[in-house]
């Protein structure tokens, strides 16, 4: 089970690395050049045109980032310390079953949890930010877990025979080296965040999805296209610039 | 000689495994000597190292740095007063060779411009060029030079006493060579206390001062110079671990010197080239070999006696052979090597000093002789037993 | 509640099992073709730096991309339910394959090549019989992790009227308040995992079948 996580994560933080960067943002511009000359161009009826109204697309726009902001933030701050917490060695045999039950927990489907927690505690855009944040937890905990643990043994002999003290392992050593890893693990968490979150409009938590459902509702054909192009144009905006920041924080080894 | 370390009575045992890792252990460390703790894996030598800056606590048994009980003191304290190097160095890859290096002294929170010196002082210091190597990652050295900063991270903060456990132990026979050469030669200048692990017996009559033969049972079976350890073996266990070749052995432990080691070398005489040949027949008066060198002393060629008895022009007219030059201070065993793979029926090699300047001479007469004198019995001398 | 779920179940058995069946040949499907293309367009750019990279990256961008605007933009060209569906599935399962695929080729040390060269294998049978077989650990735990990936995925499905138990979850939320909603997601929810825990048992006896764990012993042999 162990293997399976850290060579599926392995495998996300090595083919992620986006090769041509600089194709994404003008592949994002194209498509947002388009829909722009659709909106102005195109022939639209009441209906269509007030969802396509550039002020409704970028409250939704501002509603997608608020949730995928705040599961982002909320989930780091809760993953990071746990991983960290279940690297130590009282935790030692707490790793086995729980990355077992991680693994298992990759088949949760999000819409599932989404609608859960809806129906539990109510619809709305905190429902929706916990719910994201609980399906896109897992990578990044497993991958500060893997991080910390897979440090070579000799580094942390080293360390604490120069007289580091624990912390002082973990501050300067374990966690520095860890971090192309754990970043790894933040990259994935921040794309489900971003795809989970056009799930968010189902219980009225709003987002760019919701461009998508009222055209699907109202049979508007344009509207849905333009909402998925905006929202899939979203997730590789923020997945582009989440590769940006994780080759810059990548430290030279 | 004062005490450094005192091991007193010092056991461990591990949770869940029958036979302790090391047993009621008692051992001394003088001030300034290297102690080599030696023996088959799982012996417990790297459990007694790593029991001495508390990477594992003793089960019983007390451990004293000089006079201090090292259990009353914090560990982490202690650890920074004591240089530590391990196999493959343990460098940390994220940071620099200079920020390797500057660890202790940051944990010690030294002034920043003392660190950058000392860092600079200690790079000179393990022969890596500060401008070339500070900034360089541990990945981008080679397995010898990853070695050295592992040495110099250990000496950042002038520590008393340094551990080593089997610090050369992953490097290719010729570097390892070399880097033991350079660290003996660095003892010279630090005179440090230091406990070395290894199971290499060659690299213990190297290194050590002296030599702890640890037994299968996790006690040590002789503590003794490494002369003796072959020379006196104290148990067949430890006849048996130092093994055969005992002469070549002996002779790796004994340093070529230009004095009454090598009798020869009083009968060596020099002339500066450019000398000419008949104020020689007047100098000497018995004819014999001489050594041609240049103005500041080092050898050029042998011209042999039967040459001289040209008198017209200078010696440098004369033909010669080259000679073999071998430099104060390396083994006997490599000497004799050299005079061994040489043509003729009396070999005779040069000793030169470090600038290589002439200063004796060696013949496996000498070799003979100083075996005779370092008390291997003579039955082992006759051959090597296999 | 714990009773009520238990008597959800034996009430609907009979719907639910056929529901995680239809669930199980969604997921079967999509990870089929995805293997058939993955390991194809590894093996094809095997030699080709450009394309490969090529590969990856687009494989990459998919999975990148919100299921929600993925299916958004199948259904103009594909409509509604098993193409859309499929298409996408297959989409995202692409990655996890085609990157362990590769990895695991390029994994193979150079020697053994060599070595299986040299005692005459044409370059087919050195493929067949020494890469294909030692890659083969390395590719299976990526067609495992798209599995657990698909069978959660296709849930989303049920929005574009695609079979399997993502449709309880979509009734389930229309139904929001009203009696057995909270049931008959949990129930959902509960055959999805199970399924996916079920999958992954199953191809990791085929692992042991085809004798993936002996070359994962050995490897982790080596590399203590």
């Amino acid at each position: 089970m162990t293997s399976l996580a850290a060579a599926s994560e392995a495998g996300t933080s090595a083919s992620r690395r986006t090769r041509f960067p600089i194709l994404v943002p003008i592949l994002v511009v194209l498509i947002l050049l388009g829909v722009a000359w659709y909106i102005s161009a195109a022939q639209l009826d009441s209906v269509t045109a007030r969802m396509l109204e550039p002020s409704n697309v970028l409250r939704r726009a501002g509603e997608h980032a608020w949730i995928v902001f705040a599961s982002t933030v909320l989930g780091v701050l809760f993953a990071l310390p746990m991983g960290i917490l279940l690297s130590r060695r009282w935790a030692k045999y707490l790793r086995t079953p729980l990355l077992a039950i991680g693994s298992a927990a990759q088949a949760l489907p999000s819409i599932g949890i989404i609608v859960l927690l809806a129906l539990l505690v109510g619809t709305g855009t905190n429902t929706a930010i916990v719910a994201i944040l609980l399906f896109s937890l897992l990578p990044l905990l497993r991958n500060t877990l893997v991080a910390i643990v897979s440090c070579p043994p000799s580094v942390t002999k080293a360390a604490a025979g120069m007289g580091m003290s624990g912390t002082q392992i973990l501050m300067r050593v374990e966690l520095p080296l860890g971090v192309p890893v754990i970043l790894a693990g933040w990259r994935t968490m921040l794309v489900l965040n971003v795809g989970t979150a056009a799930l968010a409009t189902l219980i009225g938590a709003g987002g760019l999805g919701s461009l998508i459902d009222s055209g699907m509702q109202l049979g508007r054909m344009d509207v849905v296209i333009i909402g998925s192009l905006l929202t899939a144009s979203f997730a590789l905006l923020i997945d582009w610039g989440a590769s940006l920041l994780q080759r810059a924080l990548t430290p030279r080894t | 000689m004062t005490t450094m370390i005192t091991l007193d009575d010092i056991s461990k045992k591990y949770p869940g495994s029958a036979r302790p890792a090391v047993q009621n252990l008692n051992l001394e460390v003088e001030k300034g000597e290297t102690l080599v703790l030696l023996g088959p894996s799982g012996c417990g030598k790297t459990t007694t190292l790593e029991m001495i800056n508390r990477l594992v606590t003793p089960t019983s048994g007390n451990i004293f740095i000089n006079g201090r009980n090292t259990s009353t003191l914090k560990t982490t304290e202690l650890r920074r007063e004591i240089g530590y190097v391990i196999q493959d160095a343990g460098l940390f890859p994220h940071r620099t060779v200079a920020q390797n290096i500057a660890t202790v002294p940051q944990l010690l929170k030294w002034q920043s411009e003392r660190i950058e010196e000392r860092v600079d002082e200690l790079l000179e210091m393990v022969h890596l060029a500060p401008d070339e190597y500070r900034n360089r990652m541990p990945s981008e050295l080679s397995g010898g030079q990853r070695q050295r900063v592992g040495v110099a991270r250990a000496l950042a903060a002038d520590p008393d006493v340094i551990l080593m456990d089997e610090p050369f132990g992953a490097l290719d026979p010729i570097t390892r060579g070399h880097l033991q050469s350079e660290f003996l030669r660095l003892q010279d200048e630090i005179h440090k206390t230091i406990v070395f692990v290894t199971h290499d017996i060659d690299e213990a009559l190297r290194m050590g001062d002296r030599i702890a033969v640890f037994g299968p049972d996790s006690t040590i079976e002789q503590l003794d110079t490494p002369m003796r350890l072959i020379t006196a073996p104290a148990s067949p266990y430890v006849e048996n671990f130092v093994g055969g070749d005992t002469t070549m052995r002996v002779l790796g432990l004994m340093e070529v010197r230009a004095d009454e080691q090598s009798p020869s070398s009083a009968e060596i005489e020099t002339v500066e080239s450019g000398t000419p040949t008949n104020e020689i027949r007047i100098a000497g008066s018995e004819v014999r070999d001489i050594l041609v060198t240049d103005d500041r002393g080092r050898p050029q060629r042998w011209v042999l006696a039967d040459a001289l008895d040209d008198l017209s022009g200078t010696v440098s007219d004369l033909p010669g052979s080259v000679p073999v030059e071998i430099e104060a201070g390396s083994s006997m065993r490599e000497a004799a090597g050299a005079l061994l793979s040489m043509p003729g029926e009396n070999p005779r090699a040069v000793i030169v000093d470090e600038d290589g300047r002439v200063i004796g001479a060696l013949t496996l007469a000498d070799v003979q002789r100083a075996i005779a004198e370092s008390g291997v019995p003579p039955s082992e001398q006759v051959g090597e037993r296999v | 509640m714990g009773l009520n779920l238990f008597e959800y179940f034996l009430r609907n058995a009979d719907d639910l099992l056929e529901l995680t069946l239809t669930h199980a040949v969604v997921v079967i499907v999509s990870v089929a073709i995805a293997v058939t293309l993955g390991v194809a367009a590894a093996i094809f750019s095997r030699r080709k730096t450009r394309v490969r990279a090529v590969c990856l990256n687009v494989t990459s961008t998919f999975m990148t991309i919100p299921a929600m605007a993925l299916f958004g933009l199948l259904i103009p060209l594909l409509g509604l339910g098993w193409g859309p569906t499929i298409t996408a599935l297959v989409m995202y399962a692409l990655l996890p394959i085609l990157h362990n695929t590769i990895a695991g080729l390029d994994g193979v040390d150079p020697r053994v090549k060599r070595a299986a060269e040299g005692i005459g294998l044409t370059p087919v049978q050195v493929f067949r019989r020494v890469e294909l077989p030692l890659a083969w650990p390395v590719m299976l735990i990526g067609i495992r992790v798209t599995t657990l990936m698909t069978v959660s995925s296709a849930a989303i499905a049920a929005y574009v009227n695609g079979p399997g138990l993502g449709g309880d979850i979509f009734t389930g939320l229309s139904r929001i308040g009203g009696a057995g909603a909270i049931n008959q997601v949990l129930a959902a929810v509960i055959l999805v995992v199970l399924l996916g825990i079920i999958l992954d048992l199953l191809l990791q006896v085929l692992g042991l079948l085809t004798g993936a764990r002996r070359q994962r012993f050995s490897r982790r042999g080596a590399a203590s």
